[in-house]
Order: structure tokens, then C-alpha cells, then sequence
């Protein structure tokens, strides 16, 4: 056999048109498949939505039912009833419910075998990456709007920093969701990656954080994922403090006093939500191609 | 400046699929060594080897989930051998179906959902996905399961959504690793009757297994490896010629009473022609098939002998041939045991 034809810049550049749009295609396809394959999680995702957002204003209900008056303002209503500590716990449920399968589940249930060669790892990532993130916008903004529509209803006006903290809630579920991405690129199962998301954001960064504080660290925690969460709510009273100094005592003596950080900056919550979800998505990614290869 | 394509001399033409020396290793183990090979258009290539003889790797690198440690691969695009590497890769195997392994699906899916989603993933003309998803599913008599949950299935029908995912969208190359692989015999039957099919619309089909029966059946061509190195690749009648080994049935119209004395009436016929074979038992019973088994040199010549020395003898047989699949276990062990 004898090479006839040589590479030219001109079939260089048509390789590379083929690969854009066969790319752009294939990526396209599997976002469409992979709303199709997520509906039940979007609906669990939802329905978290509703039942966190339902059992607040239940308990709002029965406070005014025993007398208790309403906030002044529609702000301290949203961040005193549905921007407490418990709404991270609810994008950690959404992310969870709709990321933790995104790698683990083809390695745990072999249909890895299927997929490949038809497409590759970068556009499945991708297009997997894009749906399930739409979908955890529909389950976070559905709280959104739930909130939204009560605060309408009791005070008639709703504050435009409200649509600020809808973004910062999307951008905390973001960056959450490559937590959660990175760990499924890790785990061999769906329960692994659950498990490691929940340990790592409920108990791991709490307890750094309660660390940091004992020891008298002054330095801002911008490594501690849960930190970014706070300004979800502050965002509605910016500039707040930074941080608060607290005297711990117990006993009769002066106590020891500590550290506590409330809100990231506005810039800081931005360059370190980014930072955390490229990371951690590049390093899913360098992972994920290290298990093809095997 | 890099060489990417090469045009085709007569005898390459019939090429769909060319190896060039590949070789993959692990550390230090090598898995596959200096591969070669040309699969023919339109031809079934079985590839046999024991487990771990480096067959699913071959398959993976030709799929371009593993890149070869050394050697390269060129696929057959308008009638040139193109190279396969990363940037044309999406190109090239578009028109390639794979099937790696034993496939899982996501079991709350349906074979549309699925099969569509493959299709739009090839590049198939998004207008007609439809008819031809109902078009596959039919070939493999899997149409009324079309909108049904994949959980439902049973491992053959599984593996035939696999297959067909394969081809749904109508590449002119398949390449198969192990597909009737943990299937009970009715539905190994099936998945040979598909392969048939295809064969019969042009499709090349380079098919792995280590079940002899499901490749000799159907291939036209049998390359054998062991220990990541092809050692035998031909028709199976020429490589049985290149062992000097082959098999005979006999079947009797009547079962004897005394197998014993009729294998030794039988080898006296016989052992003048086929010669002593190295003191191996020249005629042996197989009581499952009730048929008496002759070793041969698998000349033409000599089996015609055969036929008249015991026609002579007024042997009355109701059956005389050749098995393929014994022919081909007894080729099989004999080239491994030889190693080439």
C-alpha cells in the first residue's frame, strides 16, 4: 500500500468544523436524553422544594394563629421564614438527587459498555451536566417562586434584592452540584457519592469551622463550601459585617474570644464559587478520562 | 508532516478494516503484540481466543476507547484506508457499530428512548429515526416492545436491544465483542440469525467469542489469538489443511450392538489411508451424537477414500460428514497448543 495524500491545513480545519458540529450535536442529544431519564429525579427534586417551603409557612401559620405579628418588611419575612439555615440543606438534597448518579451509575451498572465509543466522555459530561443543572434551577426556583408568590400575597411588594438572592441561590447550587459531580466521579455507586456529598457538606466543613473558631483563626474560611451559603440571605442587607468577634465563657472566668465570619464579599462569594466549581468540574473531568482508559 | 490516508492497491480494496502492528500494554504486561490484520468488506470475521488472549482489547482499541501502544488502525472511507486517529475519529466511526462487552441499560427507559438517543448520538438523519428504530426492532422481532420498560426484558432480549443498538444507525462495519456471551441456546440461535441478516445487507462483521459454535457457524473467515498474538487467520477449511487435522462423522442406519467391535472394523478400514496419527484413537464414539468420529488429514482426496474403503466394506451409513464445530474446537486446541 502506498500513502498517497498527505494532512493539509485545509483538512485540519475541516476535521476540526466535523468534530464542533458533531460535538455540538451530540451534546444537544444528550441534554434531550438526559431530561427524559431525570424526570423522576426532577420531580423528587421539586417535591423537596415544596415540602421544605410548605413546612415553613405551616409554622408561620400557627405563629400568626397564636398571635404573632408579620415582619415589617417582605425582606425579614423571606430571610426570618425561608432563607434560614435550612434552605443549604435543601440545595444539598436537590444536588444530590439530581448530580450524585451524573458518573458513578455507569461505572456501577455497567452501561458505560453502552455508551461508548457512540460519544465521548467530555460531551457526555457535559450534556449530563447541563440538563441535571437545569433541572436543579427548576427545583430551586420553584422554592423561589413559592416564596415569592406568599410574600406578594401578604405585603403586595417584594424587594428586587430578592431576584439577587435567587441568583446567589442558583450559583450556591452550582457550585454544590460539582461537589457532588466530583464525588460521583470518584465512587463506584450512587449511594457512595450521596454519602460522601452529605459527610463532606453537613459534618466535614462544620466542624472545620468550629475548629478554626476554637483555635482563634482570624483568616477568612473561603475553603469551607457552607461559608458562600450566608450570602444568600445577607445579600438583602449588604454591606453587613464581615464577621463577628464573640466571647466564649464557661465559667466565671473572662472566656476566650473567637472569630466568627458571617458573609463572604460580594467579589469573594463570586471568584470563590467559580473557583470551587471549576476545580472540582475540571477534576471530575481528569478523573472521569483516567477510569476510561482502564 | 503527518500521513493520514492510504490509497487502496488492488488486493486492499476488499479492505474495511486493517491492523498494522498493534500492540497494547498494561506496565508491563502486554496484552496484545504486533496485531495485523485485514477484515474483508462485507465478510463475517470470527475472533477466537481463550479468556484473557487479548481479544477485548483488540476490540477497544479498534473502538478508540484504548489507544494502541504501538501500531496503527485504518478504516476504509471512500475507498481510501484512512488512519484512525483523534481528530477524525468521529468521522471515521460513524459508520462503525460497536457492541463492548456485556451491555446494561438504564432500566426505567424504553428501546425508542434508547435507541433514539444512539441514533441521534451517529449522526442518523433526525426525520428518520423513527422508521427506522420500528425498522431494527422488527429485524430482531422486537417491535411490540418498542414502548415497553427495558426492566421488564430478559437477558436475550437485552442483548438483542444491544445488538441493535449497533446498527440502528445502519453502519456498513460492526464489530462485536462476545454478543451471545451468558445467552441460553434459543436466544444465542437468534442473535446468530441477526448477524445472518445483516450479513446479507453488505454489513461487515467482526465478531469475538470463545463459544466456537456461535463463530463457526456463521464466519466466513476465523482469526484465532493467544497470548495477544494472532496465530492462525483463514477460512476454517484452510486452516484446517494447515494442520493436517480434521474430522469425520459417521453415522450408522443402524446403531450397532457392539461399539467396541465396530470401532475396530472401522479402523481397520480406515488406518491404511489416514496412516497411524501419532497412536491417537483413529475412530472414536461420540455416544451423545451416536456417531462414530474419524481423525483425518482433511485432504478432499482422502475423505473420498474414506467414503469408498467403507462402502467397500458394506459399512451402512445413513449420514458422512464433516462438523464444523468440531473440526474447529479440534483446529483450535491444536493451534494453541502449537502457539501458530
Amino acid at each position: 500500500m502506498n500513502i498517497q495524500q498527505a494532512e493539509t491545513k485545509e483538512s485540519r480545519i475541516m476535521k476540526f468544523q466535523d468534530a464542533m458540529y458533531i460535538g455540538s450535536r451530540q451534546i444537544g442529544s444528550t441534554i434531550k436524553f438526559e431530561f427524559i431519564r431525570n424526570k423522576m429525579n426532577l420531580l423528587i427534586a421539586i417535591g423537596a422544594s415544596v415540602f421544605v417551603f410548605l413546612l415553613f409557612f405551616i409554622i408561620d401559620l400557627i405563629q400568626q394563629g397564636r398571635g404573632l405579628e408579620l415582619p415589617e418588611s417582605n425582606v425579614n419575612y423571606i430571610t426570618g421564614n425561608y432563607l434560614t439555615m435550612i434552605f443549604p440543606l435543601l440545595v444539598m438534597v436537590i444536588a444530590v438527587t439530581l448530580g450524585s448518579s451524573i458518573i458513578s451509575e455507569d461505572y456501577q451498572k455497567d452501561t458505560g459498555n453502552l455508551i461508548f465509543p457512540k460519544t465521548t466522555k467530555a460531551r457526555l459530561l457535559t450534556g449530563r451536566l447541563v440538563a441535571r443543572f437545569i433541572y436543579a434551577i427548576v427545583a430551586v426556583t420553584t422554592y423561589y417562586l413559592l416564596v415569592g408568590i406568599t410574600t406578594l400575597i401578604y405585603y403586595g411588594t417584594i424587594s428586587s434584592l430578592f431576584f439577587a438572592s435567587w441568583g446567589w441561590a442558583l450559583l450556591y447550587t452550582l457550585t454544590v452540584f460539582s461537589v457532588v459531580i466530583f464525588f460521583s466521579s470518584l465512587m463506584k455507586s450512587n449511594a457512595g457519592t450521596i454519602i460522601l456529598s452529605i459527610l463532606l457538606i453537613l459534618i466535614v466543613f462544620n466542624l472545620i469551622d468550629q475548629l478554626l473558631r476554637v483555635t482563634g483563626a482570624t483568616f477568612e474560611p473561603v475553603f469551607i463550601l457552607t461559608y458562600y451559603s450566608n450570602i444568600i440571605s445577607s445579600i438583602f442587607d449588604m454591606p453587613v459585617e464581615r464577621y463577628a468577634e464573640i466571647t466564649l465563657r464557661r465559667g466565671p472566668g473572662e472566656g476566650i474570644t473567637v472569630f466568627q465570619w458571617i458573609t463572604p464579599s460580594i467579589g469573594g462569594a463570586v471568584a470563590g464559587m467559580l473557583s470551587y466549581t471549576t476545580l472540582l468540574i475540571a477534576s471530575s473531568y481528569i478523573l472521569f478520562r483516567f477510569r476510561q482508559k482502564k | 508532516m503527518q500521513k493520514v490516508a492510504i490509497k487502496l492497491t488492488k488486493e486492499a480494496q476488499d479492505v474495511a478494516i486493517s491492523l498494522q502492528g498493534l500492540t497494547r500494554n498494561f506496565g508491563n504486561f502486554t496484552a496484545v503484540s504486533d496485531l495485523s490484520l485485514n477484515l474483508p468488506h462485507g465478510e463475517i470475521i470470527g475472533f477466537l481466543g481463550p479468556n484473557g488472549a487479548g481479544k477485548s482489547t483488540t476490540m477497544k482499541m479498534i473502538a478508540g476507547l484504548i489507544s494502541p501502544s504501538e501500531g496503527e488502525i485504518f478504516f476504509c472511507k471512500d475507498e481510501e484506508l484512512v488512519k484512525l486517529d483523534r481528530g477524525n475519529r468521529d468521522v471515521i466511526l460513524k459508520d462503525i457499530g460497536f457492541l463492548i462487552e456485556n451491555p446494561t441499560f438504564y432500566d426505567h427507559m424504553t428501546p425508542r428512548q434508547i435507541l433514539t438517543y444512539f441514533a441521534e448520538l451517529k449522526g442518523y438523519p433526525r426525520k428518520e429515526i423513527k422508521n427506522r428504530i420500528e425498522e431494527v426492532l422488527e429485524l430482531v422481532g422486537m417491535k411490540e416492545w418498542i414502548d415497553k420498560k427495558i426492566k421488564t426484558f430478559s437477558k436475550g432480549m437485552r442483548q438483542k436491544i444491544g445488538l441493535v443498538s449497533a446498527f440502528v444507525h445502519d453502519p456498513s462495519v460492526l464489530v462485536l465483542d462476545e454478543p451471545q456471551t451468558g445467552l441460553d441456546p434459543k436466544a444465542r440461535k437468534e442473535v446468530r440469525e441477526i448477524l445472518m441478516k445483516l450479513k446479507a445487507q453488505g454489513k461487515t462483521i467482526f465478531l469475538s467469542s470463545h463459544l466456537l459454535y456461535e463463530v463457526s457457524e456463521i464466519s466466513d473467515k476465523i482469526a484465532i489469538i493467544n497470548n495477544g498474538k494472532i496465530i492462525a487467520f483463514d477460512t476454517v477449511e484452510k486452516l484446517e489443511a494447515k494442520v493436517k487435522k480434521s474430522m469425520l462423522q459417521i453415522e450408522l442406519q443402524e446403531q450397532p450392538e457392539n461399539i467396541d467391535e465396530m470401532v475396530e472394523k472401522l479402523t481397520k478400514i480406515i488406518i491404511d489411508i489416514v496412516g497411524d496419527l501419532n497412536g491417537e484413537d483413529i475412530v472414536q464414539y461420540n455416544s451423545n451424537l451416536k456417531v462414530f468420529e474419524v481423525q483425518f488429514d482433511g485432504s478432499a482426496e482422502n475423505k473420498n477414500k474414506i467414503l469408498e474403503a467403507l462402502i467397500e466394506n458394506k459399512v451402512k451409513i445413513a449420514e458422512f460428514s464433516v462438523p464444523r464445530t468440531n473440526l474447529l474446537e479440534s483446529l483450535y486446541i491444536g493451534f494453541l497448543e502449537n502457539g501458530s
